[in-house]
């Protein structure tokens, strides 16, 4: 996939450009643990016309302090994606409107998408 | 203590009648829906609903925590009484009472009572909203209803059912002569019997049994017997109001009609929303049966 | 629920609708806020199928993982091995033969036409019809009786591979299902005869629940649910895959957005799938069904976003591998979880009942939501 590589701090200044160049259309966000890094993807289309290919942007985080702008208020319909991202990878986005666990319940201990996580961390506590 | 006898043996034999239109229903149902329904228990399954009351006898008593045990109690009880004591206004049952349709109207009343008492004591809230809803489509159809009941009586010029059906026996049956009557009154009486597409009170899809959600065994067979009594009551009010009466195997054969067409429309129809209820009660059904009204008073100049 | 008569307050009503409620398809939960019947607030909560589809991508190896797909979308579940296999094949560099691609697109729309069958079913039970559901269940059926013939399963077919099919599909099958297209076809006519010109079923779904166009592109909906807004938006057209490359699918689409559309939508889908496959069995040539592919598959280190159009809109997987057998990452994108982020400002200045039909006009499966 062709990804522009986009700093952290310039995501949502990005994500602007995108929509005013009307992709609009959220295709899909998720995050790739690299070990090393922590990766997240989000895919962005424009519906209206339909010869334009997918945009995808690339952020690069640090695996320890994932923390990144929400994209949420831009384009809405990334509100459960980055919940999903949220729980199973341990983002944190900054101005999300109801960042909750989406699948795990509520008390669930550690993020399982993380490659180093461990069965027996994960527990619910009350 | 003729009377007294009477009342005994029609009391015993209308749950009887219940449970045979509770399976004729299921089956004429799974036959409209490519099933087979209930075929075996006996000929045809017809002792199915017998087998399913003796179940729900032998269920045990359970009453909701936090319920309101007085309200939760006498609901199937309120449910039950007034429609069975409604039968007691029909000709082929006491073809003197004076005050037929003034006694049917205000007993069949009553039962609105029992629905909000069961939404009210369950301690449920999709209870409470099906009681709630079943007490509003009741208070409403009561009028259509009443406004309905009122042409045939004024035509024959009593409230004596009695009078009414054998005054169609050498004049047209008011179906032909007051159509707009019949409709509104069936519509209406469907309504007030709970029957899809007005059953949103017990909206299997949205509240999952409505009013009668947390009860089981015995006080649930009640409500179940008492409403198709209420259908078995208002089938036989159609045949003994609008389509003449006749002798008994007629009125039998009438019955039986109606109620394969209430069953039919079960078949066919949606349910209808709360909103647009209350608008065909009020917008659509009293226009037409005052006009119905209307129409037999100039009819009859 | 009696208040004593000093401490009368006012508050909104909460009727909390699922996980086990009759109509919330599975095991989805809502949370109503209602004032009357009338609803100023929705809660979604998901979770309770949760089955760690994408920890397992990483813990199976590729071959491992293949009947998995099956289990997202158990209704529809040739569209999540067409997406998996695809992705797989997008990154491996492999091409399935023509018959397997001409086959996968015949069990593809086969498989449309049993899920939208169901959702009909469905649908309309929510409205409170219902017969229409049992119906639909004996075309179903005999849908389901066609793909059992061919894969040996109803619901989780696991035929697709990589590189093509686990097996050819015999002659008299593909006659069989020829023989069955004008059936299916008078039958979905018969449907809408019956349910379109209810008077009951229009004032209940007209009108109710409307996306407009913005609204539905910017919260990433796909699927009828999209096409019922306006926009002409089909993966099999804009950006086919397999055998739909070789034809020019037909879109079909509405414009108001309201529960009504989305019902037509899905029904005039029904006619178009029949006719796709109509296309596909005149197509259909001999040969084999399977490409050759290396016997240890590893996916190399790449990442790429594949997407197939299912009955619910656009399913995608993202897959990213690391030289291993195993994925280092696989994303599914359901596209039921996308359609329902709308749900809670659909619901609001509705009824309850309303609540039910349009929930189930936006058509889940908590197979896929849950994951």
């Amino acid at each position: 996939m062709n990804k522009e590589v986009v700093l952290a701090e310039k995501l949502v200044e990005s994500a602007q450009k995108c929509v005013a160049e009307g992709y609009t259309f959220p295709v899909v966000h998720t995050a790739v643990d690299h070990k090393d890094s922590l990766e997240l993807i989000y895919i962005f289309r424009d519906v209206r016309d339909m010869d334009r290919g997918e945009r995808v942007l690339s952020v690069q985080l640090d695996p320890d302090h994932p923390v990144v702008d929400s994209l949420t208020p831009l384009i809405p319909g990334l509100v459960f994606q980055e919940r999903e991202v949220y729980d199973l990878f341990g983002v944190v986005y900054e101005g999300h409107p109801d960042l909750r666990r989406l699948l795990l319940p509520e008390g669930f201990v550690g993020h399982p998408l993380r490659k180093d996580y461990t069965k027996t961390q994960g527990d619910v506590v009350q | 203590m003729n009377n007294l006898i009477i009342a005994t043996v029609v009391g015993m034999i209308l749950p009887g009648i219940a449970a045979f239109l509770l399976w004729y229903e299921r089956r004429l149902l799974a036959r409209l829906q490519v099933r087979m329904g209930p075929n075996r228990v006996g000929p045809q399954g017809l002792w199915q609903s017998l087998a399913d009351i003796i179940k729900l006898l032998s269920k045990s008593d359970t009453v909701p925590k936090d319920s309101n045990p007085w309200l939760f109690k006498l609901a199937p009880i309120m449910a039950f009484l007034p429609v069975f004591m409604a039968f007691a206004a029909l000709p082929q049952l006491d073809p003197r009472l004076n005050i037929g349709l003034l006694y049917l109207v205000a007993i069949l009343s009553l039962s609105a009572l029992s629905f909000l008492a069961a939404g009210m004591g369950s301690h449920s809230k999709y209870a409470l909203l099906g009681g709630f809803r079943a007490t509003a489509q009741m208070v409403s159809y009561e009028i259509p209803l009443s406004l309905a009941l009122l042409g045939p009586a004024m035509a024959a010029g009593s409230l004596n059912l009695n009078v009414i059906a054998s005054w169609q026996q050498h004049h047209l049956p008011y179906i032909l002569t007051q159509p707009l009557g019949a409709i509104g009154f069936f519509i209406a009486a469907m309504a007030e019997a709970h029957r899809p597409p007005f059953d949103l009170a017990e909206a299997e899809s949205e509240l999952v049994a409505g009013y009668h959600v947390e009860y089981s065994g015995v006080r649930f067979a009640l409500f179940v017997v008492s409403e198709y009594a209420h259908l078995l009551l208002l089938c036989w009010l159609v045949a003994v109001m609008y389509l003449g009466g006749g002798a008994p195997w007629l009125v039998a054969l009438e019955i039986m009609t109606m109620v394969s067409i209430v069953i039919w429309l079960r078949a066919t129809m949606p349910r209808i929303r709360a909103d647009q209820l209350m608008a065909l009660g009020w917008k659509v059904l009293i226009p037409l049966t005052s006009l119905n009204l209307l129409w037999t008073w100039v009819w009859n100049l | 629920m009696i208040a004593n008569k000093e401490g009368i307050t006012q508050e909104e009503l909460v009727i909390n609708l699922g996980p086990q409620h009759p109509s919330t398809h599975g095991v989805f939960r809502m949370v109503l806020e209602c004032r009357g019947e009338s609803i100023v607030g929705v809660t979604p909560h998901m979770g309770y199928l949760h089955r760690g589809f994408e920890k397992l991508a990483e813990r199976r190896t590729a071959v491992q993982y293949q009947p998995y797909p099956d289990r997202w979308d158990y209704l529809a579940a040739m569209f999540d091995e067409m997406a998996y296999i695809g992705a797989a094949e997008a990154l491996l560099g492999i091409e399935a033969p023509p018959r397997a691609e001409w086959l996968r697109g015949i069990v593809m729309e086969l498989n449309r036409l049993s899920s939208h069958l169901l959702w009909l079913g469905t649908f309309l039970l929510d409205v409170g019809a219902l017969s229409p559901f049992l119906y639909t269940f004996r075309e179903r059926e005999m849908i389901l009786d066609l793909l059992m013939e061919l894969t040996g399963a109803r619901l989780t077919y696991s035929y697709l591979r990589f590189g093509g099919l686990a097996h050819d599909a015999e002659d008299i099958w593909l006659k069989k299902v020829r023989a069955g297209i004008p059936y299916f076809r008078s039958r979905v006519r018969e449907y809408r005869q019956l349910i379109d010109d209810n008077e009951i079923f229009r004032k209940r779904v007209q009108n109710i629940g409307v996306i407009d166009q913005d609204t539905a592109i910017r919260y990433g909906l796909t699927g009828p649910m999209l096409r019922a807004s306006g926009p002409a938006w089909d993966l099999r057209r804009h950006r086919p895959y397999g055998v739909y490359r070789q034809i020019e699918t037909p879109v079909v689409t509405r414009d108001k957005g309201d529960t009504w559309s989305r019902y037509q939508v899905r029904m005039d889908e029904m006619d178009v799938s029949l006719d796709l496959l109509d296309i596909f069995l005149e197509g259909i040539e001999p040969g084999a069904v399977n490409a050759k592919v290396p016997k240890n598959i590893k996916f190399p280190e790449a990442d790429t976003y594949f997407a197939v159009e299912g009955p619910r809109g656009e399913l995608g997987v993202y897959l990213a591998g690391d030289g291993t057998a195993h994925a280092k990452r696989m994303k599914i994108r359901p596209p039921s979880l996308f359609n329902l982020q709308v749900l809670s400002q659909l619901l609001v200045g509705h009824m309850v009942s309303d609540a039910v039909v349009i929930l189930g006009s936006v058509d889940i499966v908590l197979g896929e939501v849950d994951r």
